[in-house]
């Protein structure tokens, strides 16, 4: 087990969603993968496909029209996964929360593990909460038994 | 046969997949530095095996999983065959059937990036198969296609092969100017798309077998009678080609399909035809 | 005169059965006075062709049979064969076409020349059977018996059956009676009756589409037919005898070659070689039976037996078989490419039989034991799955009224039968370990003794997974969740199930017999002309540099397609959707056919003017050697 889990920790595949953010954030989880943060170093690597991917980074709050699409990216992504939300939209909605257009935060429509607050979120802070996320692994093995 | 030799053998086609997967952490290694990174440690590849291994199996229909186990089956069938000392031929023929299944196992799903990946690796073997044919009949064609009786000499004969070898190098590792089937900024790994969990870890597998046996041709063109000496030159020129792939990889972008069928049956063919035709003329080689 | 020997009564019943069979079967009014007749006709000829070929591999390797023995057919012949050219003209008349005039009334004058000349001395023997007219008396009887079974019930409603069934009929008689014969003029005859089987058949459906067609095919295939009489002249006057056995083994060279250039070419014009190959495109508009015909048991393949036939002849005269290697290496590779470019299926697989026949016409041109090996492998593999194919397409087109590649989406769960059958089709024509990967892997290490040839082999061959498996792809594509339909829950009917059952059975099962069909069939034909290439112990093929682990492949591929499906059953929790964007609606889907019409006329422009300048190479060789 305990390979499993070392091999768990060091091989974290992202899918990145955009789900009605203003790009602020983006563009610092885009960041992580250039030279200056390379997180390719823990070995986290940039998938854009739910299939392969084990750690959600959504950004921005849940607009209306991308509620379903969320939830089905979630439920194509096979477990054990963990979602993280990344900057204050996406973990409450921030100043769009009652918009009549926005579910709100990522957690009314998926779960999610990991908040990384900010606007935008700085990728010093977008590695600390990957980083929080991957020590979850074993706390979600227990859970899903 | 001799129990010594073929435990060797067994061995050879157990670990060979391994150094593959060892080659490909070298890979990202070097291709993170060139670009000034830091990069992943060379054993990445092994840690995300496991990883996909321990994941929960989705799938679309079990159709797509009989297709993975069959490249996976075939592309091992090819190497085992080639290790053995069978018939180069007859093992890239089953390496080429393997990478068919995963061509079928792509369509086999109704997925768009799927089934457009499918349709790119169609294309890819459309690339890269002529040339690595004519490279297998180049290789034959002096002595016998039985891969424990070619020896000696294929270097100093057949340098343009091995040059043509390098773009066939360059679309199996999906490197760019080619690396057209699974473009990740658009098909998002293309072919693969829909295997996840332990069905992409047997795809990976088979392509790790597909490498080994590619890699095992490069070794033939190098020869020397003193099996240290034979076996240091074998390892030079697997490293040397993989480093030319990563460097290309490096300073190039990716051109359209069109133009990576156009260049490989046209001057990946021509560094073929080239390298034969003067070998008719000057039998004894140029170097 | 009645007592016979049992080989020559077989032979005589192969001919002529068929041939009454149809002539009974116009008296018919199509109903079940038809079916009686045709499945006696095809039990009769398939016992018999299975009883010839255990005749001829127990005991003597070669029955040689002479006129005398089957007196009336002699002078029956030089009969037929003016009364079939003045036929011709007739024909050539009612459907305007003064082309087809002019090229009939020359076979006319030709036929007659001929006869003036031998002054209706007889050939001895007239007929030979050996292992490849046994070959190809197994594939016309037995697959062509299929198809005859199959159309039984494709051409249900056709009011005009019994003229259907006859030309069917008299098509198996001819071409077993063309491959018999060591006659020319024999030949001739049967020759020029597939010629106008294969118009009769083409025309059948008698739309405009189906007229123009059977009239091009018969002026091109007419023109061979004058190519092969004008031939026959040339036999007779550089060999003194128009018997096939009299073709020099070597040493012809100059102006003597010219009576073989002369036959290739006929040949070449019924194989549909570039820069011929435009009839067969055509003739795709007959029913889907016919097609299988001429692709598989009959028409196509009398052309590349005539060439397998003169390849010991040939061997002796390397410029003139390299230049035939040339053809059909050229045809091959073109056909390969054109054939991505194509939606419609039948096309595609028109252009791949054009193919694979140009493979065969390769190897003719190689000419080296090894190739001739290729070649009688090939055209055996070859005719049982195109014939699989063609009928599996049937069957669908039935259904879907549409023969179009795009329109047979997720066909698996729809057709389970049909879509088996195509897909067993499409993998024992290409992949290993099956029939056809056998033939291919020879061609390849034959080509190696001609480095040219393996530049368009490699391209040809890849560009053949790319339209086969295009097309296979398509079958099998099916959204989430969906489980194909048990083969047992098709509404397919009873004689599909069984013709197409039998043909997919015999694929598989020859596939795994490729060792024993080596050693009783084709090598005995080799051996006689050359040195033996392939050694077999049933279970592996040796060659001198390499060999071929066929059995341990096929118990591998066997236990990965039973043994996975068995294993695999994903439950229901594990099923997910595709992915597409986190979207969930179907969506359209089309595949790619890269190169636009345009395209596709500029390149079928090129190989033909390829062709054209290699068909000019092969007559005009034998002048150019004479004159320098």
């Amino acid at each position: 087990m305990g390979l499993v889990q070392g091999a768990r920790k060091r091989s974290p595949w992202i899918l990145h969603f955009d789900t009605g953010s203003c790009n602020g954030c983006d563009l610092e989880v885009w960041a992580l993968l250039t030279p200056r943060y390379d997180v390719e170093r823990f070995g986290a690597v940039n998938k854009a496909n739910p299939k392969h991917a084990d750690i959600l980074l959504i950004t921005g709050p849940v607009t209306r029209k991308c509620e379903d699409r969320l939830r089905n990216l979630y439920e194509q992504t096979s477990g054990p996964k963990l979602v993280v939300a990344c900057g204050d939209c996406a973990s409450t909605g921030a100043p769009f929360h009652n918009c009549y257009n926005v579910c709100g935060g990522v957690d009314k429509v998926i779960p999610v593990d990991v908040y990384v607050p900010g606007c935008a979120a700085r990728p010093e802070a977008l590695i600390d909460g990957l980083v929080l996320a991957l020590s979850l692994w074993e706390k979600r093995m227990e859970e899903e038994g | 046969m001799d129990p010594m030799a073929l435990i060797l053998q067994i061995a050879v086609i157990i670990l060979a997949p391994l150094a593959v997967g060892l080659l490909r952490g070298v890979d990202r290694k070097l291709t993170a530095r060139m670009q000034n990174r830091r990069g992943p440690p060379i054993v990445q590849p092994f840690y995300d095996m496991v990883k996909l291994l321990s994941k929960s199996p989705i799938l679309i229909n079990n159709l797509q999983v009989t297709f993975a186990g069959a490249a996976l089956l075939f592309q091992a069938a090819a190497l085992a065959l080639f290790v053995a000392g069978g018939d180069l031929l007859i093992a890239f023929f089953v390496s080429g059937a393997g990478s068919i299944f995963l061509v079928l196992g792509a369509f086999s799903v109704r997925s768009p990036y799927s089934y457009l990946g499918g349709q790119r690796e169609l294309l890819a073997i459309l690339a890269y198969e002529p040339v690595l044919f004519l490279a297998v009949l180049s290789l034959g064609m002096r002595s016998s296609f039985l891969v424990s009786e070619l020896r000696g000499g294929l270097l100093e004969d057949l340098p343009l092969v091995l040059l043509a070898m390098v773009p066939v190098m360059v679309i199996l590792l999906e490197k760019s100017p080619y690396d057209v089937p699974a473009a990740h900024q658009e098909l998002i790994s293309g072919p693969y798309i829909e295997y996840s969990g332990p069905y992409l870890a047997i795809m990976e597998g088979a392509r790790w077998f597909q490498l080994a046996f590619v890699l095992g041709v490069i070794t033939l063109f190098v020869w020397n009678d003193n099996t240290i000496v034979s076996l240091l030159g074998k390892a030079a020129i697997v490293l040397l080609v993989l480093f030319v792939t990563i460097v290309i990889d490096n300073i190039t972008a990716r051109l359209t399909r069109e133009r990576m069928v156009m260049f490989m049956l046209t001057v990946g063919i021509a560094l073929v035809a080239v390298n034969l035709i003067y070998l008719t003329i000057f039998p004894e080689g140029l170097i | 005169m009645f007592r016979m020997d049992p080989v020559e009564l077989l032979a005589v019943i192969l001919i002529v059965v068929p041939i009454l069979g149809g002539l009974l079967s116009l008296l018919t009014r199509g109903g079940s006075g038809l079916k009686a007749t045709v499945a006696m006709t095809t039990g009769i000829i398939s016992v018999s062709s299975l009883a010839l070929f255990l005749f001829i591999s127990s005991g003597s390797f070669l029955s040689e049979i002479e006129a005398s023995s089957l007196y009336p057919m002699g002078p029956g012949m030089v009969v037929v064969d003016l009364l079939l050219a003045a036929l011709f003209v007739y024909i050539g008349w009612r459907i305007r076409s003064y082309l087809v005039m002019v090229i009939a009334t020359a076979n006319l004058a030709l036929a007659i020349l001929l006869d003036a000349l031998t002054g209706f001395q007889e050939v001895s023997p007239a007929l030979v059977i050996d292992h490849l007219a046994v070959i190809m008396v197994l594939i016309t009887s037995l697959i062509g018996s299929i198809i005859a079974i199959y159309s039984l019930k494709y051409m249900e409603h056709d009011p005009h059956r019994p003229r259907f069934f006859a030309a069917v009929l008299l098509f198996l008689g001819s071409m077993n009676g063309a491959v018999l014969s060591n006659d020319l003029l024999w030949l001739f005859v049967f020759w020029d009756i597939t010629t106008l089987c294969s118009f009769l058949l083409i025309g059948h459906t008698g739309t405009d589409e189906a007229k123009r067609a059977a009239r091009w095919a018969l002026t091109v295939t007419l023109g061979g037919g004058l190519a092969f009489i004008l031939g026959t002249v040339l036999v007779f006057h550089y060999y003194d005898s128009i018997s096939l056995s009299a073709f020099p083994i070597s040493g012809a060279n100059d102006l003597a070659l010219l009576p073989m250039a002369m036959l290739s070419v006929a040949a070449l014009t019924k194989s549909a070689q570039a820069p011929f190959q435009s009839w067969l495109l055509g003739a795709m508009v007959a029913p889907t039976p016919v097609s299988a015909l001429l692709h598989s048991a009959t028409m196509v393949n009398l052309g590349v037996y005539l060439l397998i036939r003169m390849s010991p002849n040939l061997a002796g005269s390397p410029s003139l078989s390299a230049a035939i290697a040339l053809i059909g290496g050229v045809t091959f590779l073109a056909s390969c490419i054109l054939a991505i470019t194509q939606s419609n299926s039948k096309k595609v697989l028109a252009w791949s039989t054009i193919g694979n026949l140009g493979l065969i016409t390769m190897c003719v041109g190689v000419s080296t034991p090894l190739a001739v090996t290729a070649a009688v492998v090939l055209l055996l593999y070859h005719a049982i799955s195109k014939a699989l194919m063609f009928l599996a397409v049937g069957v669908v087109k039935e259904r879907l009224e549409s023969e179009d590649i795009e329109d047979m989406q997720g066909l698996r769960t729809s057709m389970p039968f049909a879509s088996t059958a195509l897909s067993i089709g499409i993998v024992t024509i290409v992949l290993p370990p099956f029939g056809m990967f056998a033939s291919k892997w020879l061609i390849s290490e034959a080509a190696v003794t001609f480095p040219f040839l393996m530049f368009l082999l490699g391209v040809g061959f890849a560009g053949m997974v790319v339209f086969y498996f295009k097309w296979m792809g398509t079958i099998l594509s099916v959204g989430p969740g969906v489980r194909s339909t048990p083969l047992k829950g098709d509404t397919l009917g009873r004689n599909y199930r069984w013709t197409l059952g039998t043909l997919m059975a015999g694929a598989v099962a020859l596939s795994a017999l490729i060792g024993p069909v080596l050693r009783y069939l084709v090598l005995p034909f080799v051996e006689r002309h050359f040195s033996l290439p392939v050694g077999t112990d049933d279970l592996t093929l040796f060659t001198s540099s390499g060999e071929f682990p066929v059995f341990l492949f096929l118990i591998f591929a066997a236990i990965i397609f039973l043994g996975l499906g068995l294993i695999v059953r994903p439950e229901e929790r594990e099923v997910s959707t595709a992915y597409a964007c986190g979207e969930t609606f179907d969506f359209e889907y089309r595949g790619n056919y890269y190169l636009g019409e345009e395209r596709v006329g500029q390149g079928i422009a090129l190989t033909e003017g390829a062709g054209t300048v290699l068909v000019g190479v092969v007559l005009l060789l034998p002048l150019l050697l004479e004159v320098l």
